[in-house]
């Protein structure tokens, strides 16, 4: 029997969840891209079970679309916190504060 | 059905491991297990090629991003960092948000009204989500999001490239120093360029 569509959206909520727990509760910003990674692919999951649920291919390429748009941010996300590193010594989250408007 | 038990059990592990490991390589390697878990996760779906980008894609690629700079800052982070790691006071806060939004879409996916699965998926279960089909509805109706993540891509190089060349000539050693080098390299040039000067000087008087 397989399993239906509900199932895999109630994973892809606790995914997200515990990913956005992950962006609140750590400080490294880092692991806060780690966690947002988390959040895209429960994003996904919910993507790729309503592709299969309904047999409509444009899940899928969507999926493939935030999978790039992901790679791109992580690659951002990361210049930018090699570059904090450097300049301010620090990678504490809380510390960080100057970017705030 | 046992299937996505036991990797969505593994999958919600994982991911209970990348947020809570202390070490930040260790949560990299939860967050492989993780990508992995979801990869088996849309092979089950019919989403093989997905599944192999997946794998390949981040479980490889990005990872490998996040440890070279995981190595480039771990000298300087790595000391301090358990002690600013400690929550600090929005834990209760975070974990309460976190519930209602967990319990909003839970609810949501019990009592919500799902459209029937549409034929496409009982008919057509044989050529959905291979290769080929994936590729026709990428490279037909889907091309301009497609020629979008190109764009996207292409941003990313450009920018990720301005931020870290930009600093070692700004930050790193600071501005004074760049601006003492200029003199310093465009002196030299000058010699080079006076230097085959002459030889063509000499030669045009011969």
């Amino acid at each position: 029997m397989p399993v239906g569509l509900p199932f895999y959206l109630a994973l892809s909520a606790v995914l997200f969840v515990i990913g956005g727990l992950g962006v609140l509760l750590r400080r490294d910003p880092l692991v806060m891209v780690m966690a947002i990674e988390l959040m895209w692919n429960a994003a996904n999951l919910a993507f790729v079970a309503a592709a299969r649920h309904y047999g409509d291919m444009g899940g899928q390429v969507f999926v493939f679309v935030v999978i790039t748009v992901a790679a791109a941010d992580v690659a951002i996300g990361l210049a930018l916190t090699v570059l904090l590193g450097r300049t301010r010594g620090t990678l504490d989250a809380d510390r960080l504060k100057w970017l705030r408007g | 059905m046992i299937t996505f038990f036991i990797v969505a059990a593994v999958a919600v592990a994982a991911a209970i491991g990348v947020i809570a490991a202390r070490n930040a390589v260790h949560s990299v390697l939860w967050l492989v297990v993780h990508l992995c878990s979801l990869a088996v996760l849309y092979m089950t779906l019919h989403a093989e090629f997905l599944g192999l980008v997946q794998i390949l894609i981040y479980a490889g690629a990005v990872m490998i991003l996040f440890l070279f700079v995981l190595s480039l800052l771990s000298a300087r982070s790595a000391p301090n960092a358990a002690a600013w790691e400690q929550p600090r006071g929005q834990t209760g806060l975070a974990i309460a948000a976190a519930a209602v939004v967990a319990a909003l879409v839970l609810v949501g996916a019990a009592v919500g009204n799902i459209a029937a699965p549409t034929q496409g998926a009982a008919g057509g279960a044989a050529a959905f989500g291979t290769v080929q089909t994936f590729g026709q509805a990428l490279f037909g109706p889907y091309l301009l999001p497609f020629e979008g993540t190109a764009l996207a891509l292409l941003t990313a190089i450009v920018g990720a490239v301005a931020l870290s060349a930009g600093h070692d000539d700004a930050a790193g050693r600071g501005l004074p120093a760049t601006v003492a080098a200029e003199p310093a390299d465009g002196a030299p040039i000058d010699v080079s360029h006076a230097a085959p000067a002459e030889p063509v000087a000499t030669g045009g008087d011969r």
